[in-house]
């Protein structure tokens, strides 16, 4: 579709690509640390796998612009020992308050590492319509919408945690 | 055109669910036909006192039979809109549970483990002392509220205005959170408030019905009867069926799609597909009513029946003949309830069924409606007074605008109602309590030790030291049981105030005996204890300024002026002796509203919304500038969202998945029916329903007993081989420990079927996930032959009618 390669688009794609699969690993962190909120542990793996999903329909992009953008990773069992050793704890500390500012920092954590992916994305579109690249077009404004929910999530869930763990 | 009354003798009602058939056709006016029940001889009743039914929420009109104190018996009002005359199984027998011997009649407090009878002083003043000591040393957000679906109006508005304009908490929600929130929060995505767009009368001129996940056979007997008389009518209804359960609704049906549960938005978006791919999409009133149809286009185009029958388990063929019956509908009404409610992806499925009215231009005129439907019988009102997770008279709790209208009716300080997130859900104050923030919990006229997910671990909340727990109740429930206090409640028929059904129709129901021993109203109550906690205005006033129903109703009424819930034509004196009324009613409007958004103007402009909206996939909460952005202004939000897996797929270890819900003889946890001799005979205990085939590769015959487990927990009881699909297991929700041996938990015999249920919940509505878990089935004893579950209904044995 678009004409040649741009090799330093490749390089933000590939930038997008690590930062995309970071924060499905952030993701499912957050969410087995949170085992015991019971919707951040869903959401967190829905999201973790809605970044996966982003991350896979770059590659084609990548290799089209000369990037080195791993086609799908071996990501290891995915219920693996770590995690269920998260969950454990978990379960273990979640009668405690204690659990309720661990939360609030992994939240914010969650957040800045969205941004992050947010602004990648932003930059990747600018440079997708320079590029007249419409396919990268399409992912990019189904991937912000995705982002931007991200965000939103994130953001309601800090709104309803914090007045309940630093006030009370 | 109405035929002659004539009164049916409900002998047999129990086998004889819906009675005897009064066809009509399309137009012709549903026949009256009056229902009773009395338990003396007609000449010894001494006054019939007017009323409605509280046993679902379809809100039957009755009156209430009285002789020498006591109720003895019930009759359906013929003159009313919503039943003419007519009662189902429960509410013809239902009621005698308000005689019986175990009602709670003195408060109770906790003493050395026990609970030991006391007197209201003493109970009032050690609650109000707590909730004091707690608001000292921690503040507002550690008090939490959980209410029901069952009081009335006037209880739950002053519930509300003590909670959240008095106390200042966040905490407050309903158990509507586990029946209703989805259809509430489905309104508010596609039409900007909360309020059933049709009426019933719309299933009277109807030509196609399309139920999704709504047995409404057992929900909603008489809402059944009126449907089921335009089928056998002379202008039958087409008639759709999405349930993985061969309901009665699904026997009587054109298309049957007995999906896999969990998989309604693959469907729905599929049946979108098929209605845009053959034109059968009203452009013109899309194009000038809609906003989003653009997404929504490419969202279900990758929904082709072939992908859906695959999610879904079903035939694509079925697929195509549904959507050409919706797609070629003349006058469609659709309807969905717990089937889609209480899977995962709740709003997300309830919100595609809106979408399918709206691209067909049937909305706002007769025949053609969305109905979201209610589970309880006052649910509307918790979303209406606040009492739930929405603000009083259906305002939106992130305008600030509509939170300082909220502090003037109330003359307190904007500030001191709580509005930095949205309401805590019910989940949310049980986990809140559970890590120990949350330290006082008033649990109104529910059951969650029977009613919630994952019971092990709701028991284990409620038993903590730390959480100091009140229960108000009519009886020792499983939940009661664990309290610290425990306040006997007055119930229906025992005091006066109003409540509002599925189609916005208002009912008032008299106060007809007296309650018994010292058992008080729940209004009168909370009004006792906003007094012992100097609950004030700004002026140093009593912020409760009622101590009367009729005064509640009429400051409620206030409130709700200009609001969608708009009740300011409404009095006392008009709900009684006629028919109920549906809102909005005011003095523009003084008989009421049949159908919303006539004029095809819904409720989205910016300032005037309930709700900004939400992210149906994660449940992020859109803000005042996304909703601008968006800019509706009165058009419907056509709302999109993929398939995705629900939480718990099966798997190896749990092949099967389980899906809870109802009976047609009991309500909830059978706190009423269970008391009342008829409705406990006809469904005395609990049952598995599994299908043919998986029962033979089991070794599993008709009445086996055998264990269902879940990750979570295990249930006990005995088999019907019955005809759901495939895969899926069914088990009551309806059987706790209350009239077991075992008391508040099994120590016996397992058998409530939230000891299997999963916690999670929808992200947008929150409401809780019963219908998809994934379990195993054991044969673990022989039986008798026959399991304790009815023979007729969805629970029949396989191969009946």
């Amino acid at each position: 579709m678009s004409a040649r390669p741009k090799p330093k688009l490749g390089q933000y794609l590939e930038k997008l690509h690590d930062a995309l699969t970071g924060l499905a690993g952030e993701y499912r962190k957050a969410g087995e640390r949170h085992a015991t909120e019971h919707d951040v542990f869903h959401t967190c793996h829905t999201l973790a796998k809605q970044c996966e999903g982003q991350a896979e329909a770059l590659a084609p992009h990548g290799e089209r612009h000369s990037a080195d953008v791993p086609d799908g990773e071996d990501e290891g069992p995915r219920e693996s020992l770590l995690a269920g050793l998260r969950r454990a704890t978990a379960a273990l500390v979640g009668r405690s308050s204690a659990t309720g500012m661990l939360l609030l920092r992994d939240l914010r954590q969650l957040h800045l590492a969205i941004e992050e992916a947010a602004m990648l994305w932003l930059i990747v579109g600018q440079a997708a319509q320079a590029a007249r690249d419409r396919e990268l077009l399409v992912l990019v404004e189904q991937s912000r919408d995705e982002i931007t929910n991200q965000l939103l999530w994130v953001s309601t869930r800090i709104k309803e945690t914090a007045p309940q763990v630093l006030v009370s | 055109m109405q035929q002659v009354a004539q009164t049916v003798e409900p002998r047999g009602r129990i086998d004889e669910i819906w009675g005897e058939r009064t066809p009509f056709a399309a137009g012709a006016g549903w026949p009256v036909r009056v229902d009773s029940h009395l338990t003396v001889p007609e000449a010894d009743v001494e006054g019939w006192v007017q009323s409605a039914c509280v046993l679902c929420s379809n809100g039957c009109a009755l009156d209430i039979a009285v002789a020498e104190g006591r109720i003895v018996g019930v009759r359906g009002r013929a003159v009313d809109r919503i039943n003419h005359g007519r009662l189902g199984p429960k509410g013809l027998y239902g009621w005698q549970a308000n005689h019986s011997p175990d009602r709670l009649t003195r408060p109770l407090v906790r003493r050395d483990g026990r609970l030991d009878e006391t007197t209201w002083d003493e109970a009032l003043d050690l609650v109000a002392s707590r909730t004091r000591h707690v608001l000292n040393d921690t503040g507002p957000s550690a008090l939490g509220f959980y209410t029901t679906g069952q009081l009335f109006l006037e209880d739950y508005y002053t519930l509300g205005v003590i909670v959240r304009g008095g106390i200042g908490t966040n905490h407050l929600d309903g158990n509507t959170r586990l029946c209703t929130a989805t259809a509430d929060f489905a309104l508010k995505e596609t039409f900007g408030s909360d309020g059933q767009p049709g009426s019933y009368t719309d299933f009277d001129v109807c030509d196609t019905l399309f139920l999704v996940g709504h047995n409404v056979a057992e929900t909603q007997t008489v809402l059944w009867m009126r449907m089921l008389d335009r089928l056998h009518g002379p202008d039958r209804p087409r008639l759709v069926v999405v349930d993985p359960r061969r309901t009665v609704p699904a026997r009587e049906a054109d298309v049957h799609l007995a999906i896999r549960n969990g998989t309604n938005l693959a469907l729905l978006n599929s049946i979108q597909h098929e209605l845009i791919a053959n034109g059968w999409v009203d452009e013109a009133f899309v194009g000038a009513y809609t906003v989003g149809f653009e997404k929504l286009r490419q969202t279900v185009i990758e929904y082709p029946p072939e992908r859906a029958a695959e999610i879904c388990g079903v035939a694509a063929d079925d697929i195509r003949e549904a959507a050409r019956i919706i797609g070629t509908a003349k006058r469609l009404v659709s309807t969905c309830l717990q089937g889609v409610y209480q899977s995962h992806q709740a709003t997300a499925s309830a919100c595609q069924l809106n979408n399918v009215n709206l691209l067909r231009g049937m909305i706002g005129k007769p025949g053609c409606a969305p109905f979201q439907l209610n589970g309880q019988p006052t649910a509307q009102n918790t979303r209406e007074t606040g009492a739930d997770g929405d603000f009083a008279g259906m305002r939106n709790w992130q305008n600030l605008d509509h939170v300082r209208e909220l502090a003037q009716h109330w003359n307190v300080d904007p500030l001191d109602i709580p509005s930095w997130a949205p309401p805590t859900h019910a989940m949310q104050i049980f986990r809140l309590c559970e890590e120990g923030s949350i330290k006082f919990l008033w649990i109104v006229g529910t059951n969650p030790a029977v009613s919630l997910p994952e019971l092990h671990r709701i028991r284990a909340i409620l038993e903590q030291e730390r959480l100091f727990v009140v229960v108000s109740d009519a009886f020792l429930s499983e939940t009661a049981q664990l309290a610290d206090v425990v306040f006997p409640a007055a119930i229906w028929g025992e005091k006066t105030g109003t409540f509002t059904n599925q189609d916005r129709t208002v009912h008032i129901s008299d106060k007809a005996v007296e309650p018994p021993g010292e058992a008080k109203p729940d209004m009168e109550i909370l009004i006792e204890y906003a007094k012992r906690l100097d609950l004030v205005d700004n002026d140093g006033a009593p912020l409760i300024k009622w101590s009367s129903p009729e005064a509640c109703f009429d400051a409620f009424k206030r409130m709700t002026r200009g609001r969608p819930c708009d009740y300011s034509g409404l009095t006392y004196e008009k709900l009684r002796g006629g028919s109920g009324i549906q809102w909005p009613c005011t003095p523009e409007a003084p008989d009421g509203t049949e159908r919303l958004y006539t004029d095809h103007r819904f409720n989205t402009d910016t300032d005037y919304t309930e709700d900004y909206g939400h992210d149906l996939l994660t449940g992020g909460s859109h803000e005042r500038k996304h909703h601008a952005e968006l800019g509706p202004a009165g058009r419907a939000v056509l709302k999109h969202a993929h398939h995705t897996d629900p939480y718990e797929p099966i798997r190896d270890e749990y092949p099967f998945l389980l899906v809870t819900g109802r009976t047609v003889y009991h309500w909830h946890t059978r706190t009423k029916t269970g008391r009342a001799p008829e409705l406990q005979a006809a469904a005395p205990d609990a049952w598995v329903e599994i299908a043919p085939g998986d029962a033979d590769a089991l070794g599993v015959a008709e009445g086996d007993l055998v264990r269902v487990t879940s990750p979570r927990g295990s249930v006990e009881a005995r088999a019907r081989v019955s005809g759901i699909r495939d895969g899926v297991v069914f088990v009551p929700f309806h059987y706790g420990y209350w009239d077991t041996s075992d008391g508040h938990e099994p120590n016996g015999r397992p058998r409530a079927a939230n000891e299997l249920t999963l916690t999670a919940w929808d992200p947008v509505s929150k409401q809780p996930i019963f219908k998809t878990a994934a379990v195993k089935v054991e044969r673990i004893g022989d039986g008798d032959g026959s399991a304790p579950a009815p023979m007729q209904t969805a629970s029949a044995p396989a191969g009946s009618r």
